[in-house]
């Protein structure tokens, strides 16, 4: 049928699908999709980083998340960054992270949500 | 009493239930309020064919299909004329195939009573049981006789007899074929 | 304060047992040795939201059958393992087993262990014999589980899971289990799960496993609301007091269970049943592994193996457990909601023609714009009506869908080649006719597959080609939907039916027939040609059910055949059970309604067009035949307005094959009537098929002409 030229790529790296999806956009340029985070992402700010999101989420190229500057970060934050990146994985898209070892890593991880922000993948 | 024991009474034992009454000739009669749904003057009804005499036939009740059960004819009593004071009480009937609807015609309604279990007496046995087994006892309100309706029973019964409910439909078919014959014969 | 998961194990058996028929549909495309990728794919995501959704809802029989199921179709994916006949076989079984298992646990009755304990091993072994071998496939370390532990398999299927080195003081105590499933207004209380998980990994080794099924896509998200839950599992010696107080706050706002751990905790994966739902991720709070495979994104997985993006245009919503297939732009609404709409359509319908026999009724200066209001209702409800009706109907392909598998297994059986058409897959009916039509259909199609296809040999030796045809057509015509069942067989087969009809004394022993009345044959009681009785046919059903089920739904059945090519069955059914097109007749004082659908033409006779035939009553001539008259107000017990035939009007109708003439008083109108069961509140009445509610809210009574026709007959006979 019509995809059988497609190839399958074998599972025979160790590597997990997340971890791989990242590698691979480790070579491309980024330049349009980035957006760094506030120092406060907590429930109050929650509203207008959804926005910024939204905006972001169709953004073909890769999207860079820069958590640098977070110093507090809640639940209500990381709950509309993890539906962001589901969300952009769904759509096949890219999504990675710089600057996630501070605030915003152990956090997710106390969340359990590390895996699904694809935080293995951060480039550094 | 005892023979006559039903669900309904058990429920009903030690504490009070309500009574629709209504009168059918000479007659006071009552059903499980519960069971009434509404109350509604007389309209034209629709003939349904190889129906029982006493069911009139069919009337439109809020979109759905309700056949009307004429009580006088159900108790052989002397038919009276329908006119715009006759009153049908529609009711809820559960039979073995679930609930149903059904209207009765009755002379008029007479009131809501309170009725204490214990007051009801049973009916006498009049002529073979299976003719009175609809009849839930006796009770006595305001010196008047009035006599307790098990409406399953009572209506439940016509459900039997209305022809052509499922169990004779394979002979039918039968039959059918038997006789495809002398049509095909026809239009030759 | 448990949450009541019974309540979506509806949605998840329905939403199952559809996705069951995808992956059978899918099963049967793939073309051995060079399978579709689109196609296994389609096939894993069904194994796995089955697999997610049985162990989200404890039914772990079904969980670790499909576990190994899902390992071989991923060794099947990756290209490791190629797809064989063997291995098609395999997986067909294995859908039907899916579906005994889900219909058994549905029912609440015990599942055929030892089946699905056979088909998993046979699964296993496969998986076993893979040609190349991939040290990292953990099916294979587990060997053919047979009687294994659910979470046996799948602690195996996903050995990345394991994060971070076990500790030794978590294998000893026992531990909590903390089941955390915030309400939403939790965030908003001021309550932060950041810092209650915080302070309870301060107790101890925390595993997290957080449960994002409930996380709406981005754009749908309320930020001031929680939408995530979470299984948490501490290991070693805590007590629960101090757990309680972390949750001090969140107290209201959240269900909270702690119990003691199953087991003795480990630093392996939490207990297995919900290891594997969908959207659930596990990760160890305290190991520092920044760079550890983060292999628990089931879902991802599949999605981000196929590259090019355009798979995943579609893709499945995360949030729905088991909506690996649905489509995102549909909801799911029950039939009673439905049907309940249906019945106020029904009701609108009617009172608007009330209003409207009202409003022709009134005079004066406002009755135009009454009456010109009242035509702008009735279009506005005809088209709500048919928006409503809309709503009901599916197409075809839900039914002939079971065709596929059908055919492939029974040709297999009988040695038979058969090539299976399908077309006007997407012709949409009525729900109700749909679920009826099934039925008839795989008759129909068991029928051309035993007796209409012959054997291949049999096929050459006639010229034509080995791999004989069934052709399931379906259109529209007119108000009707026509489902056509053919085949390029042999035909009827004369002499035999003649044979079998001599023999059943159905027809004299020198009785000539045509041809309409031999196929008529075929359709009587108990007749049926086999010559050995099959698990296919000779079940005691034969053309006779078929025949009566369509007739039941208001349709008939036709059948063409030509010696040596084949033959045709056409079965015409009305679009909808729930409204009639009508011929509304009037009889002394009652209106009954004809359906269209079974007139032939109205007429008026002439005195000399009648006969008196002695035995068979009253025929007139109708196009060279002879038709019998059926006064409608006799079979009905009704008073006429008249009772000679020329001063009313016969209706030639026409049912089973066979034509009446009605005799009614008059005609009054033709018009499409909403259908009501007489049955629900009284019974069946025999040639009687419903009742509706006429414009003056009055209640006639709609004919079943076949009915009638056997009725009449019975009389006649008597």
């Amino acid at each position: 049928m019509k995809s059988r030229t497609r190839s399958t790529p074998a599972r025979k790296s160790g590597r997990s699908p997340a971890a791989r999806a990242a590698s691979s956009a480790r070579g491309r340029p980024c330049k349009s999709g980035e957006l760094a985070l506030n120092a406060d992402c907590t429930l109050a700010e929650a509203e207008p980083l959804k926005s910024s999101l939204i905006g972001l989420l169709d953004e073909p190229q890769t999207v860079t998340l820069d958590a640098g500057g977070v110093q507090r970060i809640d639940t209500a934050a990381l709950q509309l960054l993890a539906a962001f990146v589901r969300d952009r994985r769904l759509l096949g898209r890219t999504t990675r992270w710089r600057g996630v070892r501070q605030t915003l890593e152990p956090a997710a991880r106390l969340l359990g949500m590390d895996g699904m922000l694809e935080l293995a993948g951060e480039s550094r | 009493m005892s023979t006559k024991t039903t669900s309904e009474q058990q429920q009903r034992a030690g504490d009070s239930s309500q009574v629709l009454t209504f009168v059918l000739g000479n007659e006071t009669y009552g059903v499980d309020i519960l069971r009434v749904q509404e109350i509604r003057g007389w309209s034209a009804v629709t003939k349904i064919p190889h129906a029982p005499a006493h069911v009139l036939g069919v009337l439109n009740l809020r979109g759905s299909i309700v056949p009307i059960v004429d009580l006088r004819m159900r108790f052989a009593l002397e038919r009276a004329e329908y006119t715009t004071v006759t009153v049908i009480i529609v009711m809820s009937v559960v039979t073995p195939s679930g609930s149903r609807d059904f209207g009765v015609v009755v002379d008029g309604v007479s009131d809501v009573v309170d009725v204490n279990s214990s007051e009801i007496k049973p009916a006498p046995e009049l002529g073979t049981r299976a003719a009175t087994d609809y009849l839930l006892g006796l009770v006595s309100i305001a010196e008047r006789m009035v006599v307790l309706l098990d409406i399953d029973r009572l209506i439940g019964r016509d459900l039997a007899v209305v022809p052509g409910t499922a169990d004779d439909s394979h002979d039918e078919h039968v039959a059918d074929g038997a006789s495809a014959g002398s049509l095909a014969a026809n239009a030759a | 304060m448990t949450v009541d998961l019974t309540q979506f194990h509806d949605a998840f058996f329905e939403e199952s047992f559809e996705a069951l028929d995808t992956m059978e549909a899918a099963l049967l495309k793939l073309d051995i040795g060079a399978p579709d990728s689109e196609l296994i794919n389609t096939i894993f995501r069904v194994a796995h939201s089955i697999k997610g959704g049985s162990a989200t809802f404890g039914f772990s029989e079904i969980a670790s059958f499909t576990h190994s199921l899902e390992t071989l179709l991923d060794e099947l994916r990756s290209g490791s393992m190629p797809v064989t006949v063997e291995v098609s076989d395999l997986l067909l079984k294995s859908v039907d087993v899916m579906r005994a298992m889900l219909r058994a646990v549905q029912s609440k009755q015990p599942i055929d262990a030892q089946r699905v304990s056979d088909l998993q091993f046979d699964l296993e072994v496969a998986i076993a014999r893979k040609s190349e071998p991939a040290p990292a496939a953990p099916g294979r370390a587990q060997g053919p589980a047979i009687g294994a532990s659910p979470g046996a398999p799948q602690s195996a299927g996903h050995p990345a899971t394991v994060a971070g080195p076990s500790s030794p003081a978590a294998a000893q105590a026992p531990g909590w289990q903390i089941r955390f499933r915030p309400f939403r207004e939790l965030l908003v209380r001021g309550n932060d799960p950041v810092r209650m998980l915080r302070e309870l990994a301060e107790l101890g080794e925390l595993q997290v496993r957080i449960d994002t099924q409930a996380l709406p896509p981005l754009t749908d998200i309320n930020p001031q609301d929680c939408h995530l839950s979470w299984t948490l599992e501490l290991p070693g010696e805590v007590a629960e007091e101090a757990i309680r107080q972390v949750f001090e706050w969140a107290e209201g706002d959240c269900d909270l269970i702690i119990e003691r751990a199953p087991s003795p905790a480990r630093a392996e994966p939490l207990p297995t049943p919900a290891s594997a739902a969908d959207g659930a991720m596990q990760t160890q709070a305290n190991a520092a592994a920044p760079d550890a495979p983060h292999d628990a994104l089931p879902e991802p997985a599949v999605l981000t193996q196929t590259p090019p993006p355009p798979a995943h245009a579609a893709p499945p919503r995360p949030e729905a457990t088991v909506s690996a297939l649905g489509d995102s732009g549909s909801i799911r609404v029950s039939v009673e909601k439905i049907d309940e709409l249906m019945n106020t359509v029904g009701e609108l319908v009617i009172t608007q023609a009330m209003l409207s026999q009202l409003g022709a009724q009134i005079e004066g200066t406002q009755a135009e714009r009454l009456r010109a209001g009242l035509a702008q209702l009735e279009r506005n409800m005809r088209e709500l009506q048919e928006s409503v009706m809309r709503v009901r109907m599916l197409p075809i392909s839900f039914v002939f869908s079971r065709f596929p598998r059908m055919v492939r297994d029974l040709a297999q059986r009988l040695g038979k080649q058969i090539e299976l058409k399908l077309t006007g897959e997407q012709t949409e009916l009525d729900k109700t006719v749909l679920e009826k039509i099934g039925d008839p259909l795989v008759h129909l199609v068991r029928n051309c597959i035993d007796h209409g296809i012959e054997s291949p040999e049999v096929r050459i030796a006639a010229g034509k080609p080995a791999a004989g045809t069934v052709h399931l057509d379906a259109s529209h015509r007119g108000g009707n939907i026509s489902v056509e069942v053919s085949d390029d067989g042999g035909g009827l087969d004369r002499t035999r039916i003649l044979a079998k009809a001599r023999a059943r004394a159905l027809i004299g022993a020198n009785e000539a027939l045509s041809d309409s009345e031999i196929h008529e044959l075929i359709f009587q009681p108990g007749f049926s040609t086999a010559e050995k009785t099959t698990d296919l046919s000779g079940r005691g059903v034969g053309m006779d059910v078929v025949r009566r089920n369509v007739k039941e739904l208001g349709g008939k059945v036709e059948l063409a055949s030509e010696p040596g090519r084949g033959s045709r069955f056409t079965i015409t059914l009305p679009l909808t059970l729930a409204i009639v097109d009508g011929q509304s007749v009037a009889v002394g004082s009652e209106t009954y309604i004809v359906p269209l659908i079974s007139i032939v033409e109205s007429m008026q006779l002439k005195p000399a067009g009648v006969t008196r035939l002695s035995g068979q009553g009253e025929v007139f001539s109708f196009r060279g035949d002879y038709l019998p008259i059926l006064r409608l107000h006799e079979l009905f017990g009704v008073e006429p307005n008249t009772r000679a035939l020329d001063e009313g009007l016969v209706v030639v109708a026409e049912g089973d094959g066979r034509r009446v003439g009605l005799f009614v008083d008059d005609l009054l109108g033709q018009q499409q009537v909403v259908i009501k069961s007489l049955e629900a509140n009284y019974g069946h009445i025999d040639g009687i098929s419903g009742a509706t509610i006429l414009g003056d809210g009055s209640v006639a009574l709609i004919l079943d002409v076949p009915g009638l026709i056997r009725v009449a007959s019975l009389r006649a006979a008597a």
